[in-house]
């Protein structure tokens, strides 16, 4: 008895240590194959089916039916260009132009990853934002408070995540994803 | 001490096979969750399609949800047979993405794919004991069961209605 209920022990705490090291693997392991384009990461092996293992972990658990290359590259960013994490309590300027994308857009999401809810029910910008740009430049703003122009509210929240989405991405972007232009995000003022 | 150290070396090769096994079936373990949430929250069957409605700040079935994309889905069983997958192709980018139960990706389609408005896709099993139609639209799935995802884009908010009468007539039969 006293036997069973040691090797019963001995498998539970293997269990636990087993999934730990999964979930440290998985966040340092997994971190190969992705390419940084200034604040911007992106792994061009998403939605691949040559995945090892350990990537293949990392897809299912953050971007799990994610669609492979030529039908769309997702970069995503928790950090400004200076590389300081996006905070809500900060208002922040981004700064683009048109991607070589067949459509493109940015989607704010909040501390648990979702969309976050404000009255506006304005959660991202997309190609569209260039109907009204004269030189095929825009500038959005991000802010928990109301902004002229085009403005995502941020509703304050701890931990702001950008996701940019491209859609039959054009050939500059599938052959330099590290250096084609992607939206700058800078920091204004923190309260 | 030489039991201790018999203990310590179980725990350490368990954690080794643990470490593993959790790696390796991770992905469909995950997979096998979604199939049971897209039938429990949509209250479908396998081979039926479900619809989402547009996305927003409520949308939480999967972490960071599109809000430009129109979502639709089902889940895939062809181990009994094959199953015909169809829609109307909507003036805006449109896919039908299929994934394994192992998480690959391994076909797509998209409305500059497909000639004369309308998809079709006989979805069969690689292992498929059954006749397999002849049609020149034949996917053959390396699972019996997964997940077929099909995304709308919703380039003008004032197309919405249309998107979404388009999104509606997306369907699955099964051929058996």
């Amino acid at each position: 008895m006293k036997k069973t209920l040691i090797v019963a022990g001995c498998a539970a705490i293997a269990l636990i240590m087993g999934a730990a090291s999964v979930l440290l693997a998985v966040r340092y392991a997994g971190q190969r194959g992705w390419i940084a384009n200034g604040a911007w990461r992106t792994n061009p092996s998403i939605g691949m089916e040559n995945l090892d293992m350990y990537s293949k972990a990392t897809v299912a658990l953050i971007s799990l039916m994610s669609l492979n290359r030529s039908e769309a590259i997702y970069y995503y960013t928790e950090t400004d260009d200076s590389g300081e994490p996006l905070r809500g309590s900060c208002d922040y300027r981004i700064e683009g132009e048109d991607i070589d994308a067949r459509w493109w857009s940015v989607s704010l999401y909040g501390s648990d990853q979702y969309l976050i809810k404000n009255s506006k029910n304005r959660f991202s910008f997309n190609r569209s934002i260039l109907r009204g740009a004269t030189d095929g430049r825009y500038t959005v703003r991000l802010s928990s408070h109301p902004e002229e122009g085009n403005w995502l509210p941020t509703e304050n929240e701890e931990q702001l995540y950008l996701f940019l989405r491209l859609y039959n991405p054009g050939s500059d972007v599938l052959n330099n994803p590290s250096t084609v232009r992607l939206p700058r995000i800078i920091k204004e003022a923190c309260r | 001490m030489k039991r201790k150290i018999f203990y310590l070396l179980i725990i350490l090769c368990l954690t080794a096979l643990f470490h593993i096994l959790i790696v390796y079936f991770l992905p469909t373990l995950i997979m096998h969750y979604v199939v049971y949430r897209i039938q429990s929250d949509f209250n479908v069957p396998v081979n039926t399609v479900y619809h989402n409605e547009v996305v927003n700040a409520d949308t939480r079935k999967v972490v960071r949800p599109c809000p430009d994309l129109l979502y639709s889905g089902l889940a895939y069983d062809v181990s009994r047979g094959p199953v015909r997958i169809s829609s109307p192709v909507p003036p805006s980018y449109w896919s039908i993405s299929f994934f394994a139960m192992n998480t690959d990706n391994f076909h797509v389609v998209n409305d500059r794919s497909i000639r004369g408005g309308f998809a079709e896709v006989i979805l069969v099993d690689s292992g498929a004991s059954y006749p397999i139609p002849e049609n020149r639209n034949i996917v053959v799935a390396p699972s019996s069961r997964g997940v077929v995802l099909f995304r709308t884009l919703i380039d003008d908010p004032a197309r919405l209605p249309l998107l979404i009468d388009f999104q509606k007539r997306a369907k699955a039969e099964e051929l058996f």
